[in-house]
């Protein structure tokens, strides 16, 4: 199996509300990503698109997307689970070694329409759709589930929440938000018990692209020095269902994050330097961790989903910051001597499916 | 005459409609609404039986072969008040729940009624998993998931 390099990353700055359209912010991190690698356009030989159609506001958007994003007249390919599972194509398509440059890149402007609408949509028609299931009822019957199985009150919540802003809070790629009090998160309502609105993770408008090549590619262009490599991948689907079985067990995740460290030659968390965490709410952070053996000090150094959370997008966010970390180069928020950093990603009702990446930096 | 502002946003609302065929399954089990009964399928070949009712097993990946009829009451494994920006058939807010019914082995979701909702750290304990819950019939049914709820036992 061919060897997969991040050569570069780009990134549009996130916002509440882009007044940029789509195809702006795709060229506008694709370009970046490739002045990154120092590659140009016409080098590639495949993209691979990211992007969730109902929130894009147009079906089969890659029709529109395609160029902007590098790929004209390229071989294109797009998945709609979330963009980390884009990350994961664009490392399979090279891994082949049918392949050895190419874009990955995912968009979402969360502002853009009714995001609990579009999750309603995704409810079976038949037994939960007349119920008004969408994500934030999703995540409460998770959020319960994670409460009790763990023994977390109002308080511990409202710490972690803290915790998390102040992570995100030097992030300068992120939304640097203010960081809420103890009180101004348990006093704010509940959206659906125990779940409150400071517990989640304010959605944002974002785009980030990758370049990744082969061992080939690079034998051909010896002045470029990668990244970092993706040493393993991961990913998992569970049931549709959300009774306390599926809720509790977080069988997706772990059977991922397995995967990943299997293929990376890591035997756990501790052999890594930081993971970066898709957590669409605080619950989500105390499960993962507690799923995945992952130490505080480990976790989203970026500040995660709390620095920038353009909901389908945030997954390859995650996996941006961990390559800009085993690189050296996430700034203010750098782990001195990060080699080894894991990035996720997650999609479906209370996390259905779960995609980790890791990644590897030169040693140094 | 050039434009004072720059314009910034077009607005546009999609409306499609859509016929969900309810298969060979849920059809079956919206019929059984209206009788007053709650059908689940079995799969033979894992044991396991399905509510809402499905027309083969995840495990085992085999066809369900079998049609039993759930109790008509059962266990709280997940439940939630929603508080705010819900869409279901009812206002907010709501309680909502996943139930497993006595007899099968896995959990449906419906209303709560009859909680009283005016203090939710109250209300959130009062239909915290483990709580036994039973199936109550609309007096008019007419073959949907809102044929039934669930009452506190």
């Amino acid at each position: 199996m061919m060897n997969v390099h991040v050569l570069g990353v780009g990134q549009v700055e996130p916002t509440f509300q882009s007044g940029l359209r789509l195809e702006e912010m795709a060229y506008r991190a694709c370009s970046a990503a490739l002045k990154d690698a120092c590659v140009s356009r016409g080098e590639l030989d495949h993209v691979t698109l990211a992007a969730c159609d109902e929130l894009d506001g147009r079906p089969i958007s890659s029709m529109l997307m395609t160029a902007p994003s590098g790929g004209y007249l390229t071989d294109e390919i797009k998945v709609t689970d979330n963009s980390a599972m884009g990350l994961v194509l664009g490392h399979a398509r090279i891994a082949s070694g049918d392949f050895d440059i190419g874009l990955v890149v995912s968009w979402c402007k969360s502002s853009k329409t009714d995001i609990d609408a579009v999750m309603r949509m995704r409810a079976d028609p038949f037994y939960v759709r007349p119920m008004g299931m969408d994500g934030r009822v999703a995540d409460a019957l998770f959020a319960q589930s994670v409460a009790k199985r763990h023994g977390i009150d109002d308080e511990g919540l409202a710490r972690r929440v803290g915790v998390a802003y102040r992570r995100a809070s030097t992030n300068p790629r992120g939304m640097r938000h203010a960081v809420p009090t103890a009180a101004q998160v348990t006093s704010s309502g509940f959206e659906a018990t125990p779940l409150r609105g400071s517990h989640l993770a304010p959605a944002t408008d974002g785009a980030v692209a990758m370049v990744l090549a082969s061992d080939r590619y690079l034998r051909t262009r010896p002045e470029i020095r990668p990244l970092c490599r993706v040493a393993g991948v991961g990913w998992n689907s569970d049931s549709y269902r959300l009774d306390s079985e599926r809720l509790g067990a977080m069988r997706s995740a772990r059977r991922a994050w397995d995967q990943a460290l299997a293929a990376a030659g890591v035997a756990s968390a501790r052999d890594l330097d930081l993971v970066e965490l898709d957590t669409p709410t605080i619950f989500h952070e105390v499960a993962y961790q507690e799923a995945l053996g992952i130490a505080d000090s480990q976790v989203s150094p970026s500040g995660g989903s709390f620095a920038q959370n353009p909901v389908f997008c945030t997954g390859i966010v995650n996996a941006m910051e961990a390559v800009l970390q085993v690189s050296g180069r996430a700034g203010p928020n750098q782990r001195v001597g990060a080699r080894r950093a894991a990035a996720h990603g997650c999609h479906g009702y209370a996390q259905q499916g779960n995609v980790f990446v890791v990644f590897e930096g030169a040693s140094k | 005459m050039q434009p004072t502002m720059e314009q910034e946003y077009i607005d546009d609302e999609i409306t499609l409609r859509y016929r969900y065929s309810l298969g060979e399954v849920a059809g079956k089990f919206m019929n059984g609404l209206r009788e007053g009964e709650i059908l689940a399928t079995r799969c033979s070949k894992s044991g396991l039986t399905y509510l809402p009712p499905r027309s083969y097993c995840e495990r085992s990946f085999e066809r369900c072969d079998e049609w039993v009829r759930a109790g008509l009451e059962g266990v709280i494994e997940a439940s939630t008040i929603v508080v705010r920006g819900f869409e279901g058939k009812r206002p907010a807010p709501v309680a909502i729940a996943y139930v497993r019914l006595d007899g099968v082995d896995s959990a449906i979701a419906n209303y709560i009624d009859g909680v009283e909702l005016s203090d939710l750290d109250i209300a959130m304990k009062t239909i915290e998993p483990g709580t036994r819950v039973r199936v109550v019939f609309a007096a008019k049914r007419e073959g949907r998931m809102t044929d039934f709820s669930f009452l506190l036992v």
